[in-house]
């Protein structure tokens, strides 16, 4: 509940004279419904001293979520002698004595700017509580709910008042039992509803951020400022948590309907797209690259779950694995291309692995006991692999990490206190990675 | 079939299979470890080892000590092992009833006496056989001082109890009936006084005991809004709402009540809240069948008659279309398309006031009474059921044999899934042997399914239906029906259940005010399961009528009841009060298209967490929609504004037909201010899109 002329939380990180006036001013031009703005919203953010600021402080993420977990077999951690490893071999890559799966043949190419985990060693196998464990970092603790990464990177990195949104999940795929489960929960805990993801899912673009032809700048913005001031008036006078949440959003409509059109497919180079793959998996991660061009702080790139092969694994793996090769390989070749990969860190995993053996339908099972995840980018080493699993790839036998030490990795990497204590009021006491979990040293810069 | 009550932990059978105390697979695991406590409970600065806490007497009653000390301490410490998914020596650790059963080796505690209870040897740092395993991880002193002051408080037993490896537990249930005896008795409400002070005399006891104030009693504008939003599902016209305050009778609030229930509103507003408690929103391809497979109309009809909850539950489960009043209500069924699982998870909220799914794979990880065998007894149910075009139109057939199914455990350990409930009831049934073939023939049906290649003049009934056998078995003497059917109408109302999770009345969800929860249980199961009656005895109450502004510093929790609490605008009555407010009539089938947008738009009811999506936000700002109902159309709002010759008057009749009242005068300056830099049209426009868009039009409070 925070008054109008006190300091917006998540400001940290643009602390010049410059964006304070330019603050001061702005607020003033919403608050008071009638008077004129002193500047306008977007010619706020086209200042070029402000918005370069604001760029080259910046860190991002992009989190290639494949949902449904990948069988780290055919990509990062193939077994091609052993008789769990499938009918796909094995190629050599860019760092020397690491092979990938077959089907890697673009990533393996560019493996010396990745970093490898083949020994990541989970509890939990069941899909809605194994997507929010490695969503969340940690086991829950009813009755308290703990943000997922994006909500924490949403907080720490993006900044309240952007008009682009501090989270966002391109999911073009409403379906998938347990990952739609978990969509429709809550994902910013406690951190509040502002730090809930802003999903761009079903379509190709975001519904309803075009200004009707007859709403002018003024009638939207004066009317705007008069909801506004009533509901606030409301949450103070009745302590509502409700109006509070709503004015929380409602101060985001703007901004993201300034950046509508980067969520406009038809507006990013047809060569690109056509470059990244048809797939919407391709597609989208293409836009996560240009959202993070323009500023977005956390990017989640999910669609549905097809990974979770219970049925002709190698069937339908022959299909997801050559598209994920080549989205990783343009992913991160253009950030690099476009000198974002250093402050840029791209994790790419599912919520487990898969079994060695297949079952009865030919399919590959769950298995957190072992498995692999790929990172690269802002304070990550480059060519790297750490851990190892036996040669059938059943158990890990070098350094297993869990879920506390990848968000601390990632935390670290993101130059994030991973041990900093939530100050929410209200919740017991918590810390962005329980147990002082060490992160993966291996791996970071 | 005998009844137990399973929300205060009744006896059961004992599992049919113990998990060996050797080696356990860790792939499917819920860790309940975590660093945070309840920061009343443990103490954070650790007593040197070997100094021993004295067991000290406190004011709790053992119950209370348990939910508030002893459980958090387990939670953190032992339930990894010896819970849900998984029972180390086969002993589940969740409740006093598993600890008294044990693991086989008898009970775990003397209760009364610590000193020769085996829990309290394991954790004992000495101890050969300690508990927890891991030698980091050890109960400090103040904890074993916790679970040893626990055990005392509890009364000792009348018989003694059998030692060493005894698997007798029998006694169980006869020391948990005079355990439960022996708890204070809080909060008893008088036989004698009238039901329709209940309600507020549970809260009463527990605002003075809590030394919270409640709020004032609401004005008669906002009763009225509420009442309306509430029963009617939209918010009051401008000509109701004056009518009704210049009503002078002090019985006026009950008569409204009585209208409202009695009008035509009531029962369409009902179907929707329940359309969606029930099934949840539809897949858009869906929505048009819950209309002409005629699941609505059996909603709406019911609750206009005010059929007995208990008989719609066994008209949902029993799903046969007859004509008449049960028509329709085999649409619950039969939209799950023969999927069993979702019939089982679908059922268990109504039936018995839970959330079954998380007992698929494994018992319940975390409420020790919902054990897997629950999950599959309950799919078993449906499953001889089946989706079948008739000569009398589509159904729900069950058939008389088959659907005998086994279920295995994480350790790939299967057993037999047999007709056992949550509430402890249980249907006997042949099972065929292992060698057996099943024959089906028509003389064991009531009406026998078609012959090969011949349509069914009606559904096949079989004369022994395991959905019939089911029906009864919860519609009657089950307690968890209508407690499961009373936190769902007292959130509905109050903005938040008693047990606030509402499909979750179970062992690790307490409620706020248990003895209100079982009073109000059972008012309504000797009511013979009356809604009407318990929707007037919740609207009725002060507490329903109180005013939503605090009164005092802090806000009071919302789980105190002590004010009325916000209950954001489901769907339809958002649309239902925006057409009212801006003055617009629309039609079939804009309408239709309308109310489908919204409720894709606004999902939720009931939902635990409020959490308005920027997307909504984006909708109410740039729809079209929207936008349409605030075009200066003949005689709506926004042309009656721009006829009026102030702006002053036209911002207290915005305010009047938008919130029922009038703008106090912060308000009339900024929204004079507004409109006198804008054209009468745009001002009027703009004006009334920020009073529908603002908190107090899109929350009931």
């Amino acid at each position: 509940m925070t008054q109008d002329n006190e300091p917006i939380e998540g400001m940290g990180q643009c602390n010049t004279p410059d964006h304070t006036i330019h603050r001061r001013k702005f607020l003033q031009g919403v608050v008071g419904a009638g008077a004129a703005s002193l500047m306008s919203w977007n010619g706020l953010f086209s200042m070029n001293a402000f918005a370069a600021q604001a760029k080259k402080q910046g860190k991002h993420c992009i989190l290639l979520w494949l949902c449904g977990a990948p069988s780290q077999f055919e990509t990062w951690d193939p077994k091609p002698d052993s008789i769990y490893g499938g009918p796909f071999g094995s190629i050599p890559t860019k760092i020397p004595g690491v092979r990938f799966g077959e089907m890697m043949a673009k990533t393996a190419t560019i493996a010396d700017k990745l970093s490898i985990v083949r020994s990541m060693k989970t509890k939990q196998g069941e899909h809605f509580q194994a997507i929010s464990l490695l969503q969340r970092g940690a086991p829950p603790r009813e009755p308290f709910v703990r943000p997922t990464l994006g909500s924490v990177l949403a907080q720490q990195l993006g900044h309240l008042d952007s008009p682009i949104p501090n989270f966002i999940l391109l999911d073009p795929c409403p379906e998938g039992n347990e990952y739609k489960e978990f969509k429709a929960g809550n994902w910013a805990g406690w951190l509040g509803a502002q730090y809930g993801p802003v999903r761009a899912g079903g379509e190709y673009k975001l519904a309803d951020v075009k200004r009707l032809a007859d709403t002018t700048t003024q009638d939207f913005e004066q009317r705007e400022a008069l909801r506004k001031f009533l509901t606030r008036k409301y949450e103070n006078e009745r302590a509502s948590a409700a109006a509070s949440s709503q004015n929380a959003v409602f101060n985001r409509v703007k901004g993201l309907m300034s950046c509508a059109d980067l969520f406009d497919l038809d507006k990013i180079d047809p060569k690109d797209r056509a470059r990244y793959g048809p797939g919407t998996f391709a597609q989208h991660t293409l836009m996560a690259r240009n959202l993070v061009e323009n500023g977005a702080p956390f990017v989640m790139v999910s669609n549905g779950m097809p990974w979770d092969a219970h049925v002709f694994q190698h069937e339908i793996y022959q299909m997801l694995v050559p598209e994920v090769d080549k989205v990783i390989y343009n992913l991160i070749t253009d950030l690099e291309e476009r000198g974002l990969l250093d402050k840029t860190l791209v994790v790419m995993m599912g919520e487990f692995g898969r079994t060695p053996w297949l079952n009865v339908a030919r399919g590959r099972d769950h298995y957190p006991d072992a498995w692999s995840l790929a990172m690269a980018g802002a304070g990550i080493k480059k060519g790297v692999v750490v851990g190892a699993t036996d040669s059938d790839g059943i158990d890990v036998t070098e350094k297993p990490f869990d879920e506390k030490n990848l968000f601390a990795t990632i935390f670290s990497a993101l130059d994030i206190d991973p041990y900093a204590e939530y100050d929410e009021a209200d919740i017991a006491t918590f810390y962005r990675v329980e147990d002082h979990a060490a992160p993966i040293k291996e791996i970071l810069l | 079939m005998q009844s137990r009550d399973r929300y205060w932990g009744s006896p059961r059978i004992k599992p049919l299979f113990l998990i060996s105390s050797l080696t356990v697979p860790t792939v499917l695991l819920l860790s309940l470890c975590s660093q945070a406590q309840q920061k009343a409970s443990l103490a954070t600065a650790k007593a040197k080892p070997g100094k021993a806490v004295a067991v000290k007497p406190v004011a709790e009653d053992p119950e209370t000590y348990w939910t508030n000390h002893v459980e958090p301490l387990l939670d953190k410490q032992c339930f990894k092992c010896h819970a849900g998914v998984r029972q180390q020596g086969g002993l589940d650790i969740r409740s006093l009833d598993t600890i008294l059963r044990g693991g086989g080796s008898g009970p775990e505690i003397v209760p009364g006496k610590p000193a020769e209870s085996r829990i309290i040897n394991y954790i004992s740092p000495k101890a050969d056989d300690h508990m927890p395993p891991d030698p980091k991880k050890q109960l400090t002193p103040e904890e074993i001082g916790i679970l040893k002051t626990w055990i005392a408080m509890l009364p000792v037993p009348k018989s003694k109890l059998a030692t060493g490896k005894s698997t007798d537990n029998t006694w169980v249930a006869d020391y948990l009936a005079d355990y439960r005896r022996s708890l204070p008795k809080r909060d008893v409400f008088p036989a004698s006084a009238p039901a329709s002070t209940a309600i507020d005399w549970f809260l009463q006891s527990d605002w003075k005991r809590s030394k919270v104030e409640p709020a004032h009693l609401s004005s008669d504008l906002v009763f009225a809004r509420r009442i309306y939003l509430d029963l009617a599902g939209r918010i009051p016209s401008l000509d109701e709402l004056r009518q009704f305050v210049a009503d002078k009778s002090s019985d006026k609030r009950t008569r409204l009540i009585d209208t409202l229930i009695a009008s035509d509103d009531y029962p369409k507003h009902m179907r929707e809240v329940f359309d969606t408690v029930l099934m949840g929103r539809p897949a858009p391809n869906n929505a048009r069948a819950r209309v002409d497979r005629g699941w609505n109309t059996y909603l709406e009809t019911s609750f206009r008659a005010n059929r007995p909850w208990n008989e719609m539950v066994h008209d949902m489960l029993v799903a046969r279309p007859a004509e008449g009043p049960t028509h329709g209500a085999d649409w619950f069924l039969g939209e799950k398309n023969n999927s069993y699982q979702a019939m089982a998870e679908a059922v268990a909220p109504v039936a018995f006031g839970v959330q079954i799914k998380c007992a698929q794979c494994h018992n319940h990880p975390l409420a020790w009474e919902i054990e897997q065998r629950h999950y599959w007894g309950l799919v078993a149910v449906f499953n001889r059921s089946k989706n079948v075009d008739t000569e009398t139109g589509p159904g729900v057939a069950e058939s008389a044999v088959g659907g005998f199914i086994s279920f295995a455990n994480l350790k790939k350990e299967t057993q037999p899934a047999g007709l056992v409930f949550l509430n402890g009831k249980s249907v006997a049934e042949k099972v065929p042997g292992a060698n057996d073939k099943e024959v089906d023939s028509p003389d064991l049906y009531v009406v026998p399914p078609a012959a090969t290649g011949k349509r069914a003049h009606s559904p096949a009934i079989p004369k022994f239906s395991r959905r019939e056998a089911f029906a009864n078995a919860v519609t009657h003497d089950n307690p968890q029906l209508a407690r499961a059917f009373v936190n769902r109408l007292w959130a509905d109302l109050m903005g938040r259940g008693i047990v606030a999770v509402v499909d979750q009345i179970d062992s690790r969800h307490h409620a706020s005010h248990p003895e209100l929860l079982e009073w109000l249980g059972h008012d309504f199961e000797q009511s013979g399961y009356d809604v009407k009656r318990m929707v007037r005895l919740i609207v009725s109450s002060r507490a329903y009528q109180l005013d939503s502004k605090p009164v005092g510093k802090t806000p009071p929790s919302p789980d105190d009841f002590a004010r009325s609490l916000d209950k954001p605008l489901s769907a339809e009555q958002l649309l239902h009060s925006l057409w009212i407010a801006t003055g617009t009539r629309v039609e079939p089938p804009k309408a239709t298209e309308m109310e489908q947008t919204f409720c894709a738009k606004f999902p939720d009811i009931m939902a635990e967490n409020y959490n308005p999506s920027l997307q909504q936000a984006l909708f109410l700002t740039n729809s079209p929609m929207l936008d349409d109902l605030l075009k200066p159309t003949p005689g709506s709002t926004v042309t009656k504004l721009m006829a009026l010759k102030t702006n002053e008057a036209r911002v207290r009749d915005a305010f009047s037909a938008v919130l029922g009242r009038a703008p106090d005068t912060s308000e009339l300056q900024q929204c004079q201010s507004m409109l006198a830099a804008q054209s009468p049209e745009k001002g009027a426009r703009n004006l009334l899109w920020a009073l529908l868009t603002c908190a107090e039009f899109q929350v009931n409070h």
